[in-house]
């Protein structure tokens, strides 16, 4: 136990060597004869940017506005995702008609709908929101549809000869059965979804991050450019953190049989 | 149910399985029957052992009175009920593990109640009373990736007998365990059936493992045709029966000794 926390915090200091090694480095390059102050600013300077448009509420702002689009976009595409694959992952006429379709939706890259997206639906949110919501289908759908089409038929059987059918089958079965696949999805799409909301809030947008990168670019900030990268990282590993969570509260189970393993 | 007076009813109401005429092939061709024309009848309270070489159809057997194949001829009756489907009046324990991954060895216990449509409150109480049992109550509210193979299979047990089953199919259960976990499995399911007096249908390799289990024993061959039938009584290592079913059952089975 103690030797676990020990390693573990060797791992952690490990990371923070890490980060801050290529600091030093790109503050001392930008610092440098071959640096540019204004292209290229030190870490130092972005930083203070950063506290600054924190403590004005100007980022804060622009973060609202992007998690705002992000959440409701990956709940508006999640739920319709996860009956699809159900619906497809369980019956074959159904999947029949429908997989073709979507696996061939799947494989245009979300990014090039991003000027449909301004076309059909403006720059307003519902642009976004739809954007995020289509790109978060794929991953959710095409794994809820594995999941529920590999379920164990040995697990079948044994609830079957233990009483469930229908809906408690469906519900106490099958998607417990398939939530590591759904989960994996979800975790997948969480990162499309925001890569392509930043994509159209490049392409036209009042608030948000992208929109501050974009904006900021028109008049020579790169600092504040900056700070819109370090929002999106952050943010993107808050998100994931957050996301982990309710899965280790959820499904304890997943991923353990992994790692009992690993010991 | 009311006591007949007539004798021939009661006959009728203590034969807990009967298989009439049963044919069945994988590919629906009757010459590849797996299952060729088998007649065969459990009594109530017996614990039946399946014996047979590896392929000649004992899970396809096991599988058609659970109600997981359907069979192209004749019929499997269940205590008066002619088998159209898997249900809980069958209670299967199989050969690899089976618990729902997802849930601990409560859950699992509790998920059987629940489709008995036991209330939340009472299931934790009788979960923990199945798995007293078989001996799991120091480790109810682990997941199935925390337990040993004989672990797992304790609860198996336990999930099964909490649907309160009129009979139990068994394939192979205690196959994939050592020789101790093994004997001390079969000790707890001897003393879980004089309690409960389920009908049992066992299907085992290990010809030891027949002999003390089983009050009749049946070796099957190609087709399932029983080559041998032994009225068993469970004879002790020691009593000069064993060593005579033992031979018996070796004979049938082709093998010099077959442990
Ligand atoms: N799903 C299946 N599809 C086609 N053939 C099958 C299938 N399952 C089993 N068989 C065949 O049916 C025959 C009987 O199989 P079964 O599993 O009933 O044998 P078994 O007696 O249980 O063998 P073992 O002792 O190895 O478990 C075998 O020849 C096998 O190849
Ligand atoms: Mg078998």
């Amino acid at each position: 136990m103690i030797s676990q926390l020990r390693q573990k915090s060797v791992v952690a200091f490990r990371g923070f060597i890490g980060f801050v090694f290529f600091l030093c480095a790109w503050e001392a390059t930008s610092r440098s004869p071959i640096g540019n102050l204004v292209l290229f600013p030190p870490p130092s300077s972005a930083i203070q940017v950063l506290f600054d448009m924190m403590s004005s509420g100007e980022l804060t702002k622009h973060i609202v506005a992007s998690g705002r689009r992000v959440l409701l976009g990956f709940l508006a595409g999640a739920f319709p995702a996860v009956l699809l694959g159900i619906l497809t992952g369980h019956s074959s006429a159904w999947s029949s008609y429908l997989n073709p379709l979507l696996h061939t939706f799947r494989s245009i890259p979300p990014l090039a709908l991003v000027p449909f997206g301004v076309f059909w639906f403006g720059i307003g949110e519902t642009s976004k929101v739809a954007l995020v919501a289509w790109a978060v289908f794929f991953p959710i759908w095409v794994n809820t549809d594995a999941g529920i089409h590999n379920i164990s038929p040995l697990l079948t059987r044994a609830a079957a000869c233990l009483g469930a059918r229908g809906w408690r089958m469906l519900f106490l079965v099958h998607l417990p059965s398939a939530l590591p696949y759904i989960l994996t999805g979800l975790k997948v799409s969480l990162s499309v979804g925001i890569a392509t909301l930043v994509a159209a809030e490049l392409a036209g947008a009042i608030f948000g991050v992208g929109y501050l990168i974009q904006v900021s670019q028109q008049i020579f900030r790169v600092d504040v450019m900056l700070v819109g990268l370090i929002a999106l990282g952050v943010g993107n590993c808050l998100l994931i953190a957050v996301l982990n969570w309710i899965i280790a509260r959820l499904a304890p189970w997943y991923g353990a049989e992994q790692l009992s393993l690993k010991h | 149910m009311a006591l007949s007076p007539h004798r021939k009813h009661v006959e009728v109401e203590q034969i807990a399985i009967e298989c009439r005429n049963l044919t069945f092939a994988y590919d629906r061709t009757e010459s590849n029957a797996v299952i060729a024309d088998l007649n065969l009848t459990v009594t109530n309270g017996e614990i039946l052992c399946v014996l047979g070489a590896s392929g000649c159809g004992k899970t396809s057997l096991l599988n058609l009175v659970a109600g997981f194949l359907t069979p192209q001829h004749g019929t499997v009756v269940v205590n008066g009920v002619p088998v159209s489907g898997p249900g809980p009046d069958r209670g299967v324990v199989f050969q690899e593990y089976s618990l729902f991954p997802w849930l601990t060895a409560l859950g699992n216990v509790e998920f059987s109640l629940a489709m008995q449509g036991m209330s939340r409150k009472a299931r934790r109480q009788a979960a923990i009373a199945k798995l007293n049992l078989v001996g799991l109550e120091h480790a109810i509210d682990r997941y199935p990736f925390e337990l040993s193979g004989g672990m797992k299979q304790r609860v198996a047990i336990a999930r099964t007998l909490a649907a309160n089953p009129q009979v139990l199919l068994m394939d192979e259960p205690f196959a994939a365990l050592d020789a101790l976990t093994r004997s001390s499995l079969q000790e707890e399911l001897l003393t879980i059936y004089h309690k409960t007096k389920t009908t049992i249908i066992f299907v085992t390799h290990n010809i030891a493992e027949a002999i003390k289990l089983g009050d009749r024993l049946i070796v099957l061959g190609p087709g399932g045709k029983i080559l041998e039938s032994i009225e068993n009584g469970r004879p002790s290592r020691v009593d000069p029966a064993y060593g005579e079913s033992y031979r018996r059952l070796a004979r049938a089975l082709n093998v010099e000794d077959a442990e």
